[in-house]
């Protein structure tokens, strides 16, 4: 059907009747004879021979099209694997150099240094400290990509329970209001539940870094055809301007990079995550009003 | 110098020189006595010839690595302690290396203090005398049973069904009594992962593993958390024959 509505078909197909046309006269016998018969042949085989020139060239272009298609799927597919490739061999190449780091700046702490100095060297630390983290959460991030899913029967709103159970203190400790709201048509669901963990802790710790105390944030669980993870907050939220950048990795918007430690790579981690199960994630931002990640995540059957 | 003569004798081997002068500090002023060496086979004779109370041994390196200098050491039935300093990330290639026969790893680029303290838990445990708990199938504490190789758990005498990483984690917690264990190293063991963007799913498994032990977070007879820091397994652990 798709190829009957391609327009480079139309002209092989119109070419194609009309040489019919006049076969068909032909074989009736000269009702509307008003050219000799072997002209007749003669027009009746260049159209013809027209159609199939112009039918060739359509297969051509099409097949062109196709073969186009497939290397660009394939250059994705490579450039994915160069991405991990690449990503792995930045993770060895600076875990010996970092290994140095660490061990000669606790080396020198030990030694007898003036505040200042030892001032100097407890920076040095905490930045090592925070490239070494970075390392590890890029490999985690091409391990993603790699990992199969480990998918088992799961009770969401005891999942969410759970969930609830630990973030609650952390929430109210800070001086947020969490609270949480689960429909589900049945409870029991196939998925991984660590990765499932990891998201919605993550989309919670996002909320929690981009609110302020007396804020409420909410988390809502709904399983009916899929799996919806909604977090809405009534927080300093993300500006117009920066939404469609926000699951760019490594971004972070430019107001907010003051106050909000982290380097953006959480983000990008739930990205990962909803990918590996051909999930989507949406975000949605009216800074105080409302600001609300949803994670959607199909359905799977057990393999 | 008495105090000399009873500090450890470590010997670290790595091919990178920067690491080994570092380190080889770092140690020094942590209380031990080092000798260090840059390959594997280099390694072997060291081991040998000085016979280290414990060696930490890099995996990667030339000629022969740290793997296969681990497996001929073993094969000469050789038991001096070993730590092995990992690269590779991922559980299947940890939980290979202890069962070749490293007594602890620790992944690069790691804090040099967890360094001193894994070595430091290691001779502790292989000093003792008794029967590593590291080798042994099954294990006990008070009305907790752990079958290591069957991968389960007896409460009371009675199976309760776990994960499989809950599992994991109760066998690191037993065969690691009475030690500081992180989230991250528990997130390491278990589950392959370093970052402490996953801590969180650490607690998960804990809520789970307490409820399967019948054990009160709040007066725990087995799993104490140490606030900020991680947690502990208290009850005593005795080997099963």
């Amino acid at each position: 059907m798709r190829l009957l509505k391609n327009r480079y078909f139309l002209l092989p197909i119109m070419l194609g009747l009309f040489g019919l046309l006049l076969l068909l006269r032909v074989f009736a016998g000269g009702s509307l004879i008003l050219v000799p018969e072997d002209i007749d042949v003669v027009i009746l085989v260049l159209f013809l021979s027209l159609a199939i020139v112009a039918a060739i060239h359509t297969l051509v272009r099409l097949s062109m099209g196709y073969l186009r298609e497939l290397s660009v799927q394939r250059v994705r597919r490579e450039t994915l694997a160069e991405h991990g490739r690449f990503l792995r061999r930045l993770d060895h190449e600076l875990k010996n150099p970092l290994t140095t780091l660490r061990a000669g700046l606790s080396t020198l702490s030990l030694t007898n240094l003036d505040e200042k100095q030892q001032n100097l060297i407890q920076t040095m630390q905490t930045e090592t400290l925070r490239l070494s983290k970075l390392v590890s959460d890029l490999r985690k991030l091409s391990d993603l990509e790699a990992q199969p899913l480990n998918l088992q029967l799961i009770n969401i709103e005891a999942f969410i329970q759970d969930v609830m159970q630990m973030e609650q203190e952390r929430f109210e400790a800070a001086g947020r209001r969490l609270t949480s709201q689960v429909g589900a048509d049945r409870s029991e669901w196939v998925l991984d539940e660590d990765l499932l963990t990891l998201a919605v802790h993550n989309l919670l710790d996002n909320a929690l870094k981009y609110t302020r105390p007396g804020d409420t944030v909410q988390l809502n669980v709904q399983a009916q055809t899929g799996l919806v993870i909604r977090v809405t907050d009534n927080g300093r939220g993300i500006p117009p301007e920066a939404l469609p950048h926000v699951w760019e990795e490594l971004y972070r918007a430019e107001q907010m990079q003051e106050k909000v430690s982290g380097s953006g790579i959480a983000r990008t981690l739930v990205t990962a995550l909803v990918e590996r199960y051909c999930g989507s994630v949406s975000i949605s931002s009216e800074p105080v009003v409302e600001t609300a990640v949803s994670l959607t995540l199909p359905l799977i059957s057990l393999p | 110098m008495k105090q000399q003569e009873e500090s450890p004798l470590i010997l670290l081997v790595d091919d990178e020189e920067s690491i080994l002068s570092t380190l080889t500090m770092f140690l020094e002023l942590s209380g031990f006595q080092i000798i260090t060496a840059s390959t594997g086979l280099e390694a072997l004779n060291k081991v040998h010839t000085h016979r280290p109370d414990l060696v930490v041994l890099d995996v990667l390196m030339p000629q022969l690595d740290g793997r296969g200098a681990l497996r001929q050491l073993r094969q000469r039935n050789d038991w001096t302690p070993v730590i092995l300093l990992t690269q590779v990330a991922g559980t299947a290639q940890r939980v290979m290396a202890i069962e070749e026969g490293a007594d602890d790893y620790l992944n690069k680029p790691f804090d040099p203090q967890e360094l001193v303290a894994r070595i430091r838990a290691v001779l502790r445990r292989t000093q003792s005398g008794k029967q590593p708990l590291q080798s042994t199938r099954r294990l006990k504490s008070d009305h907790v049973e752990l079958d290591r190789s069957a991968r389960r758990v007896f409460v009371h005498g009675q199976e309760v069904p776990m994960t499989p990483k809950s599992v994991s984690i109760l066998e690191h917690f037993m065969t690691h009594p009475d030690e500081l264990i992180t989230r991250e190293r528990l997130l390491d063991v278990v589950w392959g992962w370093e970052s402490g963007v996953g801590e969180r799913v650490v607690d998960t498994r804990m809520v789970e593993l307490r409820r399967a032990l019948q054990d009160d977070s709040s007066a725990p007879r087995f799993i104490e958390t140490v606030p900020n820091a991680g947690y502990r397994w208290i009850a005593p652990v005795e080997v099963v024959s």
